[in-house]
């Protein structure tokens, strides 16, 4: 930024800025939210850069190692599985419905949970402890445990896995918002701002919401960090996505069988769970401190 | 000389550079003297008590010439031996004193904490014994006679007023001789006020403790105070003992404290406009070159871009190039 | 504390029987017929007339929620629509087994755990703590399933230290009584005990290692949190100025009230752990309740899924509620804080 500095003046910059400053700072989070822009490219334009389809089966390639060892094969980078279907064509497919679609379920999610969230705190209804209490003790039951409840009634199957985990989450961003809106109407700037005469809406978005939309991404990347886990997790247990979708946990377990002879089949979309995880959480957690470390300012 | 300070700088790094809160202050405290530390929240006062007592973390960067106390050079010494030093002969005392207690703890284990260990002879539980009776007998020395009920109480359950009494509690326990007070009454009525400092001149009285006050507030400070220091957004202002301060101040800025404080007040016309300085403080981003009252110093001339030195006169010190109140030698 | 203390329980009553009725609505929600669901009996079975005269299935809904409420308080809890097994007896035992490989890793975790994160607290921004940070974030962050294939293809099938599978080996033939594994040999007290306990731990090492490591990587997060908050605060400060050496401050104020900080968190890390049970349980064929209950919702047995569920939902409120009194007694000004809220 080439900005010709004139005159003796600094400009402090301004909260989110801080925030976003202290995080550049982070070289490790800063790798983790690439990996993730990444990851977001391969879903969205995944299927131009892969060479082959997804269940594509080449019967003279069948459980190929990855090309770098000596029985592998160029043609495929990462090897091939036990039907012989191209590894890196799956995992890059498997990308779709191992991030993509969760992301497109804590989206979902946290809109629904953060509006119903905002319309509970904002409207004057049961404000009990007891009600809150009782929040506190069903937020305390997994949310693998409620999905799988849902599931159970539903029955197995991506679609319903997402549907589940989506259910599961938007109790969550609720319960976040409804708190956060409830803590913030008790400072004094709010109560400022109503002095003065302000509506509700104009309260809400443009006194509040700057204020805990920081708790509300660092809830966001939560969520998204259990709803891939989760799905995934479905997935494994042979819930979520059927056979042969290449969704990373459903690999994994289709992976089982041939583990001993072909380990990379099993290796890989592990490997790709872990690294998207790692990311998420980092980028998470280094965001919770930042905004911590700015508070604390 | 119980504590000597010369010239201690404390500069802490910002976003923007390394910024100098604190700029070349110099303390000089007496065996059994009361001083107080008089200057706006923010002006680094509580920074030269942090800086004794050796609680300033990593990011703030002490120099001084000289920050000794008696014999003992601070600056030279590791955190655990200055902490072996000050534990029995510094003490210290805060504003916002409930924060200070261990909320796990109950008052009579806290206070029991601060007993010596060379106070107590015997066996274990002889020394339990003594410990607990050492405990009573400071409680009763702040004035606190229900001391059954007060052992067994947590930080929560006590008025910020007793919270303070046992914090003087645990700071006398080692019968210090340096015990610096920072702002310990900021938070409390007037009455509550007068009761603190009154068990802090008994302590003074009875022990021959020095004190070091440290105060915001012109209005609010001992009455038994011997020495005074003004000290303004980091820089060291004036210095001398009260009453001649008071009376005639050499420092603008002293004089301007004055003007808007109830020593002055028969001097005002009824209805007159308070005399305040002008404009505001500045913030560390933008500290001023030179004398950092200039800008708002109503005598400031272009010479005031330089740091003034500090000039002593007498018992009296001052950091001005245009002093006031010099009529007599002149 | 009386009054907090009937509150958390008023508290409890009312969830667990939030809980009654929603496994009894499950029952209706399941595709297929009430009767069938809830206890386990086909149509065609005998003995299906005298069910549906005891469950009030002719009845209305709330003689029917009564009659259920009146068969779940008598442990008739149906039988499996699989293998005819009653369901309470199974209950029992796949709860020992469960509760068993929990606790151990809940142990396992909070050793290593606690200090690590003090440590880590300790020597903020230093080398020591940028890896042990570094370490339990990315430890938290392995997928639990994957890890433990990993761990099992490494440790039990290409090195065989270690059995893959099961609780024992069956050769050992020790009655199933209590479900834990090392109880039962125990009250078994077979001739030959010590060759049983031996084959029993080393089918434990892999289950409660894998289980352990996801819930001590929050440990040390948590921890190391708590720490830094509280070495922050005004009492540790008052702790030098006492001229107390930095150990005992440490030792005596800043965990103390760290481990309150961690202990109010737990909620999270039993939730986590009872996840990665379920998982861990159905890779290692565990004979656990998790296992149990994905078997059972892959085979749409749904008496097993109600009964399951039930059981895994009231442990963890049950627990989060004995964690929160445990709070309240341990730490008195958090009493204060709670009956201060309107």
């Amino acid at each position: 930024m080439a900005r010709p500095n004139l005159y003796y003046e600094e400009r402090s910059p301004a909260p989110l800025e801080m925030v976003w400053l202290e995080f550049r700072s982070k070289p490790l989070a800063m790798a983790a939210l690439y990996i993730l822009l990444l990851i977001s490219l391969l879903v969205l334009i995944g299927p131009l850069l892969t060479p082959y389809e997804p269940n594509q089966q080449f019967i003279d390639a069948i459980s190929l190692p990855p090309a770098w060892s000596t029985a592998g094969d160029i043609r495929f980078l990462l090897g091939t599985d036990e039907l012989g279907r191209d590894m890196v064509t799956r995992l890059i497919y498997g990308a779709r419905y191992s991030f993509g679609l969760p992301l497109l379920v804590v989206m979902s999610a946290a809109l629904i949970g953060i509006g119903l969230g905002a319309a509970a705190a904002m409207t004057v209804g049961v404000k009990s402890s007891t009600l809150k209490h009782l929040l506190d003790v069903l937020m305390s039951i997994p949310s693998l445990l409620l999905a799988l409840i849902i599931i159970a009634i539903l029955g197995p199957g991506l679609f319903n896995a997402m549907l589940a985990i989506g259910l599961v989450l938007i109790p969550q961003f609720l319960h976040v918002t409804r708190n956060a809106v409830h803590d913030e109407q008790k400072r004094a700037y709010v109560t400022a701002s109503r002095l003065n005469g302000v509506s509700q809406l104009y309260l809400l978005f443009t006194v509040i919401f700057p204020n805990i939309i920081k708790v509300l991404v660092v809830q966001f990347t939560i969520g998204l960090s259990i709803a891939i886990l989760d799905i995934a997790a479905l997935g494994f247990l042979r819930l979520g996505a059927q056979a042969p979708t290449p969704e990373w946990g459903s690999m994994l377990a289709q992976s089982l069988e041939v583990a001993y002879v072909s380990p990379w089949v099993m290796a890989l979309p592990g490997l790709a769970l872990f690294l998207t995880l790692v990311s998420v959480n980092l980028v998470g957690e280094t965001l919770r401190v930042a905004i911590q470390r700015q508070l604390e300012r | 000389m119980l504590l000597d300070i010369r010239n201690l700088t404390i500069s802490r790094d910002t976003p923007t550079g390394r910024v100098q809160v604190l700029e070349r202050v110099n303390l000089q405290i007496n065996e059994g003297e009361i001083h107080t530390l008089v200057g706006e929240s923010g002006s680094g006062k509580s920074l030269i008590a942090r800086a004794i007592m050796g609680f300033l973390s990593s990011n703030w960067h002490i120099q001084a010439d000289r920050l000794w106390f008696e014999e003992h050079d601070l600056l030279t010494l590791t955190a655990s031996q200055r902490r072996h030093i000050i534990g029995v002969d510094i003490a210290m005392i805060f504003q916002d004193a409930k924060s200070y207690l261990d909320p796990n703890l109950t008052v009579g284990e806290q206070l029991g904490e601060a007993v010596l260990d060379q106070d107590l002879s015997g066996r274990w539980l002889q020394r339990r014994k003594q410990r607990k009776e050492r405990v009573i007998q400071l409680l009763h020395r702040v004035g606190i006679k229900n001391h059954e009920s007060m052992m067994t109480s947590y930080a929560h359950e006590l008025s910020e007023g007793a919270a303070q009494k046992i914090m003087i509690a645990s700071a006398i326990a080692h019968r210090p001789k340096l015990l610096i007070a920072d702002e310990p009454t900021s938070t409390m009525e007037p009455a509550t006020r007068q009761q603190i400092y009154r068990l802090l001149a008994q302590f003074h009285a009875r022990y021959g403790m020095s004190i070091l006050l440290i105060s915001q507030d012109l209005g609010a400070i001992m009455k038994e105070t011997e020495r005074l220091s003004m000290i303004y957004s980091g820089q060291l202002m004036e210095t001398g003992p009260t009453r001649a301060l008071l009376d005639k101040p050499h420092h603008p800025y002293t004089e301007a404290l004055l003007n808007t404080s109830l020593y002055r007040q028969s001097q005002r016309e009824p209805r007159s406009r308070l005399p305040t300085l002008a404009g505001t403080e500045p913030s560390l981003q933008h500290l001023p070159i030179g004398c950092r009252l200039g800008p708002r110093c109503a005598n400031a001339r272009p010479k005031c871009v330089q740091t003034p030195e500090l000039s002593k006169l007498r018992d009296r010190a001052f950091a001005c190039h245009y002093p006031l109140n010099l009529e007599e030698k002149e | 504390m009386t009054r907090y203390l009937f509150r958390q329980i008023g508290l409890l009553l009312v969830t667990l029987w939030l809980l009654t009725l929603l496994t009894y609505g499950l029952g209706h929600w399941f595709p297929g017929e009430f009767i069938t669901n809830s206890s386990g009996i086909f149509p065609d079975d005998i003995r299906y007339e005298d069910i549906v005269e005891q469950r009030a299935g002719d009845a209305g809904i709330l003689s029917q929620y009564i009659a259920y409420l009146q068969h779940l308080f008598s442990g008739q809890w149906g039988v499996s629509l699989l293998d005819g097994e009653p369901v309470f007896e199974q209950l029992q035992l796949r709860f020992g087994a469960t509760l068993e490989v929990a606790l151990l890793a809940f142990l396992l975790a909070l050793i290593p755990g606690i200090p690590l994160g003090v440590l880590a607290a300790l020597y903020f921004r230093k080398p020591v703590d940028h890896t042990i940070l570094t370490i339990s974030l990315s430890g938290y962050s392995i997928p639990v399933f994957w890890f433990a294939q990993i761990a099992i293809l490494v440790i039990a099938v290409h090195w065989g230290m270690v059995p893959i599978s099961g609780q024992i080996n069956p050769l050992y033939d020790i009655p199933p009584r209590t479900g834990s594994i090392l109880l039962d040999i125990m009250l078994a007290q077979p001739s030959y005990l010590a060759a049983a306990l031996h084959n029993a731990l080393l089918h434990m090492v892999l289950p409660v290692s894998i289980l352990a490591v996801m819930p001590m990587m929050l440990i040390i997060r948590l921890t190391r949190n708590a720490m830094l908050d509280v070495l922050q605060q005004n009492y540790i400060t008052a702790g030098y100025a006492k001229g107390l050496s930095t150990a005992r401050v440490i030792w005596s104020h800043a965990i103390p009230n760290a481990m309150q900080q961690l202990l109010r968190q737990l909620g999270a890390l039993i939730s986590l752990l009872i996840t990665n049970t379920m998982i861990v349980e159905v890779i290692f064929s565990w004979p656990g309740l998790g296992s149990w209950l994905v078997r059972s919702i892959y085979e749409r047995d749904y008496p097993v899924i109600q009964g399951g569920l039930l059981v895994i939902a009231a442990l963890i409120l049950i627990v989060s509620i004995i964690l929160n009194l445990f709070h309240a007694w341990r730490y008195p000004q958090v009493r204060k804080d709670l009956y201060g809220t309107p």
